[in-house]
């Protein structure tokens, strides 16, 4: 009489799960996949790989595994999609301009070489979609061609000589003080902090400088910045290249700086870091709501191990 | 087999145990070594230019290399409006090789510091003086190998414009 009442139990607990899993599956999302505007042009090798790794998500072409379509998973997923594609999509790829589809190519091969994209999460389901070293090789290679030099660029020499000309002759203060949407104001104090290291981006023509507060520099030479102290700031200021015949590359005209201010209580979403950039000679603060920041945050989540600061002096190889 | 087995147990034990505390000895700096680096923080180094400031910076493709100009205040003025040399600048160029950045392909950053080199004015009977100093490293030379003489130095570091801050 006991072992008819437990087995009733069971059975009344494996009809009630049966129909709250049923239940749900009305309330299940539906993912679709709207129509195709825009596809990313790659050779056909660069398109196998994007297939593998990032079209489930990044695409309005997401082939769905039966278990994605059930609750509650098919509630993850969806979230997941949405998130990606308004990341970017490769069904809607000239939605972007082409200077920013070269750095979103960059950004999705940095992803993938440092193992934070296909999510983890989705690769635990979709093992196959993994991108190995030769599949980051193929996106690598193709990216080559981005990286054009423009050797006696008359355009941009003929801009620098005309920055220089007004820089010569001015004072070596900035005369605006402009601010980020998010409070970061611009100031000169950078010009008197430490440089902590020169980086180089060919990809984009760039040459840059990075100072560091005496916070900052501490944190650094102290290996302290797991997380960084508060008060720390980072300043990097970008020159566009000039680059002649033999391969020498100078500073050209001004590009932007960029602004890296470690505050907890300001920007608390972000880890404590907030982001600014101040665009071109009159310091055009970059970003058309105060929510800009977490764009910079999303790509700073690479360097977690090194506090979301991506110009660390090298480690010497 | 057996006679190893002999010859094992006849090396008396007291000589096994010295053999093991040697051994022990032996790997201690290992150990110790691999312990430092399991706990040390990642400390990095900054070049310390003494108070100058950048003047400007470039690159050489073929040397793989970056280098920054810094200077004190009156060689900063100097490179920024071109006025004649006033007999009381120093310039310090430093040079490294770029390696790549962690975290982030096809970028370069600055590592190992390849060369210093101090240009410094003085004035005396009207006249400026330079006096120059390889600080660090190999002197300078080009991408085919060949040494740059003092004056061309010179006369690089000279050359240099300040780049453009806002």
């Amino acid at each position: 009489m006991k072992r008819l009442n437990t087995n009733k139990k069971i059975l009344v607990m494996i009809s009630l799960m049966i129909f709250v899993v049923l239940s749900v599956q009305f309330k299940s999302p539906k993912i679709s996949n709207p129509p195709i505007t825009s596809q990313i042009n790659v050779p056909d090798d660069v398109a196998v790989v994007l297939k593998k790794g990032c079209y489930d998500c990044h695409s309005n072409e997401s082939k769905l595994s039966w278990f994605d379509k059930i609750a509650p998973m098919s509630w993850i997923v969806s979230s997941d999609i949405k998130e990606a594609r308004s990341r970017f999509n490769l069904s809607h790829w000239n939605d972007l301009s082409p200077a920013d589809q070269q750095i979103k190519f960059w950004e999705m091969i940095n992803m993938a070489e440092n193992g934070k994209m296909p999510i983890p999460s989705y690769l635990r389901f979709h093992p196959n979609a993994k991108l190995n070293s030769t599949d980051i090789k193929v996106l690598k290679r193709f990216a080559q061609t981005f990286i054009t030099s423009k050797v006696g660029d008359t355009a941009e020499i003929n801009k620098a000589g005309k920055e220089f000309t007004n820089y010569s002759t001015s004072n070596s203060h900035s005369k605006i003080k402009p601010v980020s949407l998010n409070g970061i104001m611009y100031s000169d104090e950078y010009k008197n902090w430490k440089v902590v290291a020169a980086t180089t981006r060919f990809e984009n023509g760039t040459m840059r400088i990075i100072y560091g507060n005496d916070i900052a520099v501490s944190a650094i030479e102290q290996g302290k910045f797991d997380p960084w102290p508060q008060g720390s700031i980072i300043v990097k200021v970008v020159w566009n290249m000039i680059e002649d015949k033999d391969g020498n590359v100078r500073a050209g005209s001004f590009n932007n700086t960029q602004w890296m201010v470690k505050d907890d209580h300001k920007f608390p979403d972000t880890q404590g870091w907030g982001f600014a950039r101040f665009n071109g000679i009159n310091l055009l603060p970059y970003g058309k709501t105060a929510a800009f920041g977490t764009a910079c945050f999303n790509c700073h989540k690479l360097v977690k191990e090194t506090g979301y600061v991506f110009d660390l002096p090298a480690k010497i190889q | 087999m057996y006679s190893i087995c002999q010859q094992k147990s006849s090396k008396p034990i007291q000589q096994k145990l010295t053999i093991k505390v040697m051994k022990l000895i032996n790997i201690l700096p290992l150990l110790s070594l691999i312990a430092l680096a399991c706990t040390s923080p990642d400390k990095r180094s900054i070049f310390d230019a003494g108070g100058q400031k950048p003047i400007t910076s470039f690159l050489s493709k073929k040397l793989n290399t970056v280098s920054i100009l810094f200077g004190n205040q009156q060689a900063l003025e100097t490179a920024k409006t071109g006025r004649i040399h006033q007999g009381s600048e120093v310039f310090t160029l430093v040079t490294w090789n770029q390696q790549n950045k962690e975290f982030w392909y096809p970028a370069l950053i600055n590592g190992r510091i390849k060369s210093i080199e101090v240009v410094k004015l003085s004035l005396s009977n009207n006249q400026i003086n330079h006096e120059y100093s390889l600080v660090k490293g190999p002197a300078p030379a080009n991408a085919a190998h060949m040494r740059f003489k003092v004056r061309e130095r010179i006369n690089f570091i000279l050359s240099q414009k300040a780049s453009v801050y806002p």
